[in-house]
Parts: structure tokens; C-alpha cells; sequence
């Protein structure tokens, strides 16, 4: 009797989470933009079954914006026809009177807040995070650098070709620029990748495309906090910020 | 061995007039050389940004300011940088006196 209650705890949650951590995620980049016309695709994939995908067609970026902008102004308007459909004029009435008393609410609301803030024993209960002091940031410096470091150990660029040429208002801005960039995709290992940035001093300018095949681990992203939760800087640091004494 | 088939790496050198910067009713305007070093792939390998001139625009006069320590004229820094051309005749412009 006990075995078969181990056995479905197994299949229902070891094997599960096993799975989540160790199958890789792949996500698949494909975004591309020249002159004013964007295009691309994205896919996210996870044991062979797509996840996520979504494409974007031939369009300027003023018309992608705009679509997404619509998009959501669309939502809003919708759920106003809904209301009024639904004859919401009490309804609405319901929800002017709720808007004023939250006005009226809002200044004590925010004094609770604040004293809830400086309630440290409070904090435990609400979860509110505070900034840590910069001394105690400094010390867990090399930590938090472990752990991004552990991070970025669970990301696996299987392919990446980059092209982007970019221009800002002012040269030595895109020189500089240009320079973080290299940086960064040093700092990446992409150097010997297909990276091309090309500074544009000419002007303001945004073009290039990027395809990349990127694979995550999940259970190297989990295994970098838990170490990194190891270190006592780290946990002095959450403390602080959750001012749990 | 041959040398037929290596290639040097080219340096593309151009000048620039950079962003202004407004300070109180002054505008100065920054001239720079942008030294481009490429590889044989064409990918930029360095980028130099040497300051050279600056062109320094006042309410009441205008004047050139060489990071080389000779005086310049005005007429120096716009062989430097054309551009400029544009910026001062619009500063002496919104300067010049209308008399009736």
C-alpha cells in the first residue's frame, strides 16, 4: 500500500519536476529590421512541444507599435462594451462611488503603507522589499557576481548571428556605445560568434537581425541560487531587504 | 611564401561634429575625429574618438577653439567641418540687428 502511494507521489512530482529542471527549453529568435520595416518570428519549445510562438509580419516599426497600442486600447473597449452591454449604468454608478472612496482612502491607505514599510516585523507578512544599504550590497559583490556568473552558465547559445548597425544623435555617443556592446558580447563569449555591430556616425539610424537558438536549464539557473543562498552575504543581504531580523 | 592574399587592416579616418552643448546662453559645438580600425572581415576592431576643435557660439560673437593650441579662425574649423557652415550662418542670423 505504501509503495503505490510512493509510486504516485513519484509520478505525480519527483518525475515532473525532474523533467522541468533537466529537459532543456529552447527558445528560437528571428528578428530582423530594415530601413522602417520590421519582421520576425519567436518560439519557445520545451521537449519538443511548442510553448510559445508568435511571428511578426513585414510592417514599419511606427505600424507594429501602433498595432500593439491598438491592441490594448481594443481590450479597453471591449471591456466597456461589456459593461454597457450588460446594463452597467449601476454598474458604473457602483464604480464611480468606489473610485471616490478610494480617493478619499488612497492618503491613509499610503500612511499604512508607510508605516507597514517601516514595521519591521510586518514585513514578513506583506513581503514588502526594501532597498538594501550600499555597504551590505558591496559585500555580497562577488557573491551576486558568482551567482550571475553560475547563471549564465545555464544558457546555451547554440547559434547566434548578429548584424546591427546603429547611429545615435551624436558620434562619440555611437562610438561609445558601440564599445559596451563589443563588451558585452565578450562578456557573453560571442565574440568568434557571427557579431557584426557597425557604428553608423551619420546620423540616427536602427537596423540589423538577429537569429539565434538559444537552449536554458533550469536546473543550472536552480542549483546557482541554492549556492548562492549558501554564501552568508547573500542571505545577510535578503534579510535586509525583506528586514527580516 | 607568398603575400599575395594578406590584406592590412584598414583604418577609416573621418571627422565628425559632435552633439551641442548649451551652457547658459553659450553653445558649443565639438569637433572630433573618429578613427575606424577594421579587420580583413570587415568588422571593426577599435574606434579612437580624438577631440580636435570646437566651435563656440556666443550671444554676441562667435569663435574657434583648437585642441592643438594654435589659435584657429573661424574659417579653419569650417574647412574642418562643413557642416558647421549650416550652424553659424543660423547664429549670425537670430544675432544680426533688423534696422528699419
Amino acid at each position: 500500500m505504501q509503495f503505490s502511494y510512493l509510486a504516485v507521489f513519484f509520478s505525480l512530482f519527483i518525475i515532473p519536476l525532474a523533467l522541468l529542471l533537466l529537459a532543456p527549453f529552447n527558445l528560437a529568435l528571428n528578428i530582423g529590421k530594415k530601413g522602417p520595416m520590421v519582421e520576425g518570428s519567436i518560439k519557445l519549445a520545451w521537449l519538443g512541444l511548442t510553448l510559445k510562438k508568435g511571428e511578426i509580419s513585414p510592417q514599419s516599426a511606427g505600424d507594429l507599435l501602433a498595432s500593439i497600442w491598438k491592441e490594448e486600447a481594443g481590450k479597453e473597449e471591449r471591456a466597456v462594451e461589456d459593461r454597457e452591454y450588460n446594463g452597467e449604468e449601476k454598474a458604473r454608478e457602483e464604480m464611480e462611488e468606489r473610485e471616490q472612496e478610494v480617493e478619499e482612502d488612497g492618503r491613509e491607505a499610503k500612511l499604512e503603507k508607510r508605516n507597514e514599510i517601516d514595521n519591521s516585523e510586518d514585513n514578513k507578512k506583506t513581503g514588502i522589499v526594501r532597498p538594501p544599504r550600499i555597504q551590505s550590497l558591496i559585500n555580497a559583490a562577488p557573491a551576486l557576481a558568482n551567482i550571475l556568473l553560475d547563471l549564465l552558465k545555464s544558457i546555451l547559445f547554440k547559434k547566434i548571428s548578429c548584424r546591427l548597425c546603429f547611429g545615435l544623435d551624436d558620434p562619440a555617443q555611437t562610438a561609445i556605445i558601440s564599445g559596451y556592446f563589443w563588451s558585452l558580447a565578450s562578456v557573453l563569449g560571442l565574440i568568434q560568434s557571427k557579431i557584426f555591430i557597425e557604428p553608423w556616425f551619420e546620423g540616427e539610424r536602427l537596423e540589423g537581425e538577429l537569429v539565434a537558438e538559444i537552449e536554458v536549464r533550469l536546473w543550472r539557473a536552480v542549483f546557482a541560487m541554492l549556492r548562492g543562498l549558501r554564501e552568508r552575504e547573500i542571505r545577510l543581504l535578503l534579510r535586509e531587504m525583506l528586514r527580516w531580523s | 611564401m607568398t603575400t599575395e592574399n594578406i590584406r592590412l587592416p584598414e583604418m577609416d579616418m573621418r571627422i565628425f561634429v559632435g552633439k551641442e552643448i548649451v551652457a547658459g546662453n553659450r553653445t558649443i559645438w565639438p569637433v572630433m575625429r573618429i578613427s575606424i580600425l577594421k579587420t580583413c572581415e570587415d568588422r571593426v576592431q577599435a574606434i579612437q574618438i580624438t577631440p580636435q576643435a570646437m566651435l563656440i557660439i556666443e550671444p554676441a560673437r562667435q569663435y574657434a577653439v583648437s585642441f592643438d593650441g594654435e589659435p584657429m579662425t573661424i574659417e579653419a574649423i569650417l574647412e574642418l567641418a562643413a557642416p558647421l557652415r549650416d550652424v553659424l550662418e543660423k547664429a549670425r542670423g537670430t544675432a544680426r540687428i533688423k534696422v528699419e
